[in-house]
Parts: C-alpha cells; sequence; structure tokens
C-alpha cells in the first residue's frame, strides 16, 4: 500500500495533466469558434454571389478573378461552381458545429474529474482533522 | 452566440457577474458590427451615386483618375453605360449602368435590413445588460448586509 504522501504526489501529477488537457480542449474550442464563424461569413457571402448570379440573364458577362487576372466565365457554370461551394461550406460547417458540441461535453466532463480529483486530495491532505 | 438564460432572482453573484461581462462582450460586438454596417451603406451610396454620374458624362470626356489618394493620373472616358460589379469571392458581372445602381440600391436596402435587426438585438441586450446589473448591485448589498449582521 503506497503511502498517504505517495498517493497525494501521483494525485497532484494527475491534476496538473487533467488541467492541461483542460486548457489544451478550451484552446481548441476558440480555434474552432473562429472556424466556425469564417465558414458562416463564407456561407453569407456565397450565398449573395449565387442569388446575383440567379438573377442574370443568360447573355449577361461572368468574369472569375483568378490571381490578378480577371477570366472570362460561363454563366451556367459560375452558377454550378458557385453551388458547388456553398455545399462544400455547409457540409464543413455542420461539421464544426457537432464538433463544437462534442468538445463542449469533453470539457464539462473534464471539470468534473479535475473538480472530484480536487475534492479527493482534499480529504487526503486533511484526513477529518489533519496532523 | 446564445446566452444561456438564468434566473436573475435565483442566480449567484458568480453567475450575473459572467452574465454581466457576457452582456458588455455582445454589446461592444454589435455595436461594432453595427459601425462596419453603415459604413459598408454609405459605401454603396457612393458607388451608386458614382455610376449615376458617369452614365450623364460623354465618352471621350477628359478626367483624373486617382492612382493613390494623392495621385491623379489625366484619362478619357472609354464607356459610360457598363460597369464591372464584384459581386464577392472572386465573380465579376458586367452591367449597364442601370443594373449597376440598382445593384447598390439593393444592396443598401439588404444592409438596412440588417441594421434595422441588429439595433433592435442591441436595445433587447441593452435591456438585459442593465437588468442583470441591477440585480448584481442588489445581490452585492444583501451580502454585505448578511455579513455586518454576521460580525
Amino acid at each position: 500500500m503506497a503511502t498517504p504522501q505517495a498517493m497525494f504526489a501521483a494525485m497532484q501529477k494527475k491534476l496538473t495533466d487533467e488541467s492541461r488537457t483542460y486548457e489544451t480542449l478550451g484552446e481548441e474550442m476558440s480555434a474552432n469558434a473562429i472556424a466556425r464563424q469564417q465558414a458562416s461569413q463564407q456561407l453569407s457571402e456565397n450565398e449573395m454571389v449565387l442569388k446575383e448570379l440567379e438573377l442574370l440573364e443568360d447573355e449577361a458577362k461572368v468574369y472569375k478573378l483568378i490571381g490578378p487576372v480577371l477570366m472570362k466565365q460561363d454563366l451556367e457554370e459560375a452558377r454550378g461552381n458557385v453551388g458547388k461551394r456553398l455545399d462544400y461550406i455547409r457540409a464543413e460547417s455542420e461539421r464544426l458545429e457537432k464538433k463544437a458540441g462534442e468538445l463542449q461535453k469533453k470539457q464539462l466532463d473534464k471539470q468534473k474529474d479535475i473538480m472530484e480529483l480536487q475534492q479527493k486530495m482534499m480529504a487526503l491532505a486533511n484526513p477529518s482533522g489533519g496532523e | 452566440m446564445s446566452t444561456s438564460s438564468i434566473d436573475l432572482r435565483t442566480a449567484t453573484l458568480d453567475e450575473l457577474r459572467s452574465a454581466d461581462a457576457q452582456l458588455r462582450e455582445e454589446v461592444t460586438a454589435y455595436g461594432e458590427s453595427l459601425h462596419m454596417l453603415s459604413k459598408a451603406v454609405s459605401r454603396y451610396h457612393a458607388s451608386g451615386r458614382a455610376i449615376e454620374a458617369l452614365s450623364k458624362e460623354t465618352v471621350g470626356k477628359d478626367m483624373l483618375i486617382p492612382l493613390t489618394e494623392s495621385l491623379y493620373v489625366p484619362g478619357k472616358i472609354a464607356k459610360t453605360n457598363g460597369v464591372l460589379l464584384d459581386v464577392g469571392t472572386g465573380y465579376f458581372i458586367e452591367h449597364d449602368a442601370e443594373k449597376g445602381i440598382d445593384y447598390c440600391k439593393r444592396k443598401v436596402n439588404f444592409i438596412r435590413e440588417n441594421v434595422d435587426a441588429l439595433m433592435e438585438l442591441l436595445t433587447k441586450k441593452r435591456k438585459q445588460l442593465v437588468l442583470v446589473q441591477d440585480f448584481m448591485r442588489a445581490r452585492m448589498q444583501e451580502q454585505a448586509q448578511a455579513t455586518q449582521a454576521g460580525a
């Protein structure tokens, strides 16, 4: 049987590790939030572009900026491309949304673990009255 | 971005504090967005007016083209009734002046709608913030009194 001191030291180490994972989770969550915001911005921008393209008559001239050059584009092709991009961004948004939920759940679980561990350590350090 | 709802009458001081911090952040963020949107409105306004002015000119008229804010080079108008609209994500559409003006107007209206919605939201958040702060002050007073009574 390990001495209380050894047990305490082991718990302390575990606490540091757990706190570190908790922090990493927080970082991941804020990165995820930024990515989600970007996705929603792209989504609305592309939606607006598609709306404009839908409003056009078939003979309208459409260009796409590729690097520094404006390239003439076929209208149908442009509509298709923007549509495809929208699908992609929507899928990406959904994926990020799901990830955010998972991360939040993980973070809550970790928080509970850490709190339990702290309580145990307190009980160990101060067994009804202490030294 | 949703505020988790709390019952102000039963919330602890800590909960009220974090609600206060969150609401403050939201109010600032919405205020900034509002500012950016109103800037965008004036830009589209200016663009619309520029197209209008251009469409009334004649081809070949001399003009000065701004290369930077302070450097202008002489040029001639080549076309008065055609504009290339940057509609976003790298797409440009060729339109006549009338449709260009129309586009700017549509954009202005679209942004105004957003401004109105945002304004409403901001007022709501401000009200919530005041409410939370009132409860926070009351709770602090209660606590101060409780400690005094206990001492």
